[in-house]
């Protein structure tokens, strides 16, 4: 989550307006939001804090936290391996395309915060101890490897050793 | 000295006599009669890498927690199967290298298995007298996979626990034992009362290897009996064998070919992942995930399972899931029936029940060839179609697509396949000289201007075997130096 | 036979005369390929104690690969090199000696069977007998331990499972299901209390609309039952009915499960009736209701759930 965001979360329960014409990323802020605790309102006056991002126009206020990237492509994000702690989370709660759903009732946000992690450290930088990871689609790829270089190899060694009349 | 202990081992064993012969046997050098022994090379390779294994693997389903240096894991409740094998791959030195070249080591050894096969089919190599190394070999092929199945399932994580899953359940579909069968395997319902991974394992480390240990010694023994086939050639006939002698020169290209594949087997289990499963997860009946696909010698099954349309049929109180009877029992019932009987089939057609120790080119044998062909690829497009959802993915097309696509071309792409194998088969036959480095003609014109053309003389090289074969000398009697010097050494005076 | 220690032959041997051509090497050049089988070989020894010295110094897989596999590698082509281009060339032949026998020899075999066998046979007519059968009694029984032993008979645990009317529904880590806990959208693997993580009863429970107390239920069409539906809540048996596996892929949009396995599409609007791929069987629905605003069973599963098998009717 960015750090604007997190510390919004954190603190005690506030009146929060969150204008965004992204109704995906609406959703997923107000379930993030209220999940913390805090009333989400519309009256851009009576809050205490606006949650807005860049590409939306918002009427002054004193206290005003802008979401940089408006990404909308949060599933194809996630899918091309280098996804954001946004795009993480946002895909987690608002089920992009045809993910489902998973509110707080369902996975927690200490829960979320850990799936984050674990896609930050494990996905993106998977621990590959034994060599080359070979696209990580398992034994699809290692068919193709151990048929195609292994046995492919050795046979090209029996060419060497033995006659080709 | 040598002579000692030839004496000493002779005069309690009888060995000087069949161990000249066995010394003087002859090998033909072609190069494909080399590929069972990368088969026979992989399988050391395994059980030297397996008794390692063995040595750290715990065979439970017993729940522990992990207390390994893989973070992740850290504090899990795993099974001490899963738990011990990704401590083998973290925590034992080398550990992840002989885990890794094992898995290797299985692949090429079933991969190698299916070209010597094939290599033995297309030339005919199965005919009288060796159908019985015929069957010999097709029963390894089989028990070969079924130990590959159980040993990548040992680890209990999650890809090869569903693979188990999937297994029950096709024990189940078995008209009238089924249920009784998977309970009496499993210890209960799925997922049993946690017996099957030691059993899996008592399977996989002794009870299959001792089988199929003795079976390479049936097969190599019938070889040593029935002398090995070789191609017709300058001085080959039916009854001899041209090649080199087992000693010294036929030991020194195997044992060397012996280190090369272990070398090669080695180099892949370091330097490419195979089976992390530290990255999977250990095993939740409940819990599934993305591009689960069986070792690439189980993939043909689980494409015929893919593609079954889904009749299932219900009557008069019971069930028979024939959408999984059918292509996970029937089928690998006929193939094994069928390889098997391949001999004695191909004999009603061909109605040859002469003995034959000279092989075919498989272009001579068109419609076998032709045949074999198509049957490779049929099974091939079954392999294939066990990557229907990887291959949706990676070509960004719907799975409805893929699957009628898969379910067309299984039958279609075979049938083609016999006809174009023939058509090459009988082209290659009507080229003369095809294959070989043609040789000029050259035409001179005489002094009276006449043309003449004359064939220029072979290169060397172009007949590689000029010599006429002899029998393996008995005595060489050299003097000492003559022994140092000889043909190949030269040794200049300073 | 009664010589003594002596290596010379009694009678005149086939030698081989030096300079045969069958014992020069393979090799034009024997001097170059014995430099290259050297050097090979030294590559190979220097890669064996390569793989020596990273085993003590270092933890890494991929060194202690290379090393390793280098120096088999190159020993490996030194020997093979050796075999191939400096031994005798050859080619050598061996005769093959038909090794089946004479006809009278096979007529002898054939005869020592059936006359002496046919004899006894014929004459102890009643003890061959008794001895087939009691060799065939114990191939009999001999399995019973061998396959019956080995587990419990199925019974009825293949047509029940563990929930029943009122089962509370549980996530795996045992926490009760409230009403309020899932998302249009929302999906979860759940079970029934006191079960959590058992195989059998692995339901999935989907959520497609929010509907309150008041609104009429999720319309489900046939074999789905709407009255089996509470507040917008549907579940399933998350076993697949082709081979077992766990149907774990929601498609929210398309409201379409689908089984990883074998890419079964099973209609959540419908019943989970499978509507592509192999499966033959819809899953079956659990009835579910609201019962102080946490999710229980109303009964158990109307059908034996997963894959077919003989005795499901």
């Amino acid at each position: 989550m960015s750090f604007a965001l997190e510390t919004v979360v954190r603190q005690a329960k506030l009146r929060i307006a969150i204008i965004t014409a992204n109704p995906v990323r609406k959703a997923t802020l107000t379930g993030i939001v209220a999940g913390a605790g805090h009333c989400v309102i519309s009256d851009v006056g009576a809050a205490d804090i606006v949650i807005s991002d860049e590409t939306t126009a918002v009427p002054a206020h004193s206290s005003v936290i802008r979401l940089g990237e408006t990404g909308d492509d949060i599933a194809a994000g996630v899918l091309s391996r280098n996804a954001t702690t946004r795009q993480i989370v946002e895909a987690v709660r608002s089920g992009p395309g045809n993910m489902p759903h998973f509110g707080p009732g369902n996975i927690s946000n200490a829960e979320v915060r850990d799936i984050t992690a674990y896609v930050h450290s494990y996905i993106q930088h998977p621990i590959n101890r034994g060599g080359f990871g070979l696209g990580g689609i398992g034994p699809v790829g290692e068919g193709f490897v151990g048929l195609l270089i292994g046995v492919g190899a050795l046979m090209l060694v029996c060419f060497w050793i033995g006659d080709r009349t | 000295m040598i002579d000692q202990s030839v004496r000493w081992l002779d005069d309690r064993l009888g060995i000087a006599k069949g161990g000249r012969t066995m010394l003087d046997k002859i090998f033909p050098d072609h190069w494909s009669f080399m590929l069972g022994e990368i088969a026979l090379y992989s399988f050391v390779v395994l059980i030297a890498t397996g008794v390692f294994l063995s040595l750290y693997y715990i065979p439970s389903a017993h729940e522990v927690v992990y207390h390994g240096s893989y973070l992740p894991l850290r504090g899990q409740r795993v099974s001490e199967a899963y738990s011990s094998t990704v401590g083998l791959s973290f925590d034992v030195k080398s550990g992840l290298l002989i885990r890794q070249t094992h898995h290797w080591a299985a692949d090429v050894f079933l991969g190698s298995i299916a070209v010597h096969m094939a290599r033995i089919f297309f030339t005919g190599a199965f005919r009288k007298p060796r159908e019985l190394n015929w069957i010999v070999g097709v029963t390894m092929l089989m028990l070969g996979i079924v130990n590959g199945f159980l040993g990548y399932s040992l680890p209990d994580d999650l890809v090869s626990g569903t693979g188990i899953r999937i297994a029950y359940s096709i024990i189940e579909s078995v008209p009238l034992v089924g249920s009784y069968l998977g309970f009496f395997l499993f210890g209960g319902n799925y997922p049993g009362n946690g017996i099957i991974i030691p059993r899996f394992f008592l399977l996989h480390v002794l009870i299959l290897p001792v089988i199929i240990g003795g079976l390479i010694a049936v097969h190599l023994g019938l070889l040593v009996k029935q002398k090995h086939t070789q191609f017709p050639g300058k001085g080959k006939t039916e009854d001899n064998v041209v090649g080199t002698p087992m000693f010294p020169t036929f030991i020194a290209k195997t044992t060397g070919f012996m280190f090369m594949t272990s070398a090669v087997l080695l180099l892949l289990g370091g330097l490419a992942q195979i089976n992390p499963i530290w990255q999977f997860g250990q095993y939740e009946p409940y819990q599934i995930s993305y591009a689960v696909q069986p070792d690439w010698y189980m993939g043909w099954l689980d494409g015929a399972l893919r593609i079954m349309p889904s009749w299932e049929w219900v009557g008069w109180g019971h069930t028979l899931p024939l959408e999984v009877f059918l292509p996970a029992v029937v089928f690998p019932g006929l193939t094994f029936g069928f390889f098997w009987g391949w001999p004695h089939i191909e004999k009603r057609f061909t109605k040859d029940v002469a003995t034959h120790n000279l092989l075919d080119r498989p272009r001579d044998r068109p419609k076998r060839t032709a045949f074999g062909a198509a049957m490779l690829m049929f099974y091939f497009m079954l392999f294939a179609a066990s990557s229907t959802d990887v291959m949706a993915n990676f070509f960004n097309v719907s799975l409805n697509v893929v699957l009628w696509t898969f379910r067309v071309i299984v039958f279609v792409i075979p049938i083609i396949t016999y006809f174009v194998t023939y058509q090459i088969c009988n082209e290659m036959r009507a080229a003369e000289g095809i294959g070989k480095r043609k040789r000029a003609m050259v035409v001179s014109r005489s002094d009276t201007g006449a043309y003449s053309t004359v064939t220029a003389e072979p290169r060397p090289g172009d007949d590689a075997h000029e010599l006429d074969a002899i029998p393996v000398p008995t005595y060489i009697n050299l003097t000492p130096e003559e022994l140092e010097t000889g043909p190949g050494v030269r040794r200049v005076m300073r | 036979m009664s010589d003594e220690s002596t290596v010379q032959p009694t009678a005149p041997l086939p030698v081989a005369a030096l300079d045969d051509p069958h014992q020069l090497p393979y090799a034009k050049h024997p001097g170059r390929a014995q430099a290259v089988a050297v050097v090979a070989m030294i590559i190979g020894i220097l890669g064996c104690i390569g793989f020596g010295i990273t085993y003590w110094v270092s933890d890494q897989t991929q060194w202690q690969a290379v090393t390793l596999g280098v120096g088999l590698l190159g020993l490996g082509f030194g020997v093979t090199a050796w075999g191939k281009y400096l031994m005798a060339r050859g080619p050598f032949v061996e005769e093959r000696h038909p090794f089946n026998s004479s006809d009278e020899e096979v007529k002898e075999m054939t005869a020592a069977i059936t006359q002496r066998g046919g004899i006894v046979v014929a004459r102890r007519k009643l003890l061959g007998g008794l001895f087939a059968i009691g060799s065939l009694a114990f191939g009999v029984v001999a399995a019973f331990p061998l396959i019956r032993s080995l587990g419990p008979k199925p019974g009825r645990a293949l047509f029940v499972t563990n929930w029943r009317r009122n089962s509370q529904l549980v996530t795996v880590d045992g926490r009760p299901v409230h009403k309020n806990d899932l998302e249009v959208g929302g999906v979860l693997t759940v079970f029934p209390r006191g079960f959590a993580g058992s195989s059998p009863d692995q339901t999935i429970l989907l959520r497609i609309e929010e509907l309150g107390p008041e609104d009429p239920p999720l319309s489900l069409a046939s074999p789905g039952r709407s009255d089996w539906t509470a507040l917008g809540y549907v579940a399933y048996s998350k076993m697949c009915t082709h081979l077992g596996c766990p149907v774990g892929l929601y498609q929210e949009q398309t409201v379409e499960l689908v089984c990883p396995c074998h890419q079964s599409i099973f209609n959540v609007l419908a019943g989970a009736v499978p509507e592509f791929g192999p499966a033959p069987r819809p899953l079956p629905q659990l009835p579910i209701k609201v019962q102080n605003g946490f999710l229980v069973a109303q009964d158990g599963y109307n059908q034996p759930i997963g894959p077919g098998f003989w005795e499901r009717p």
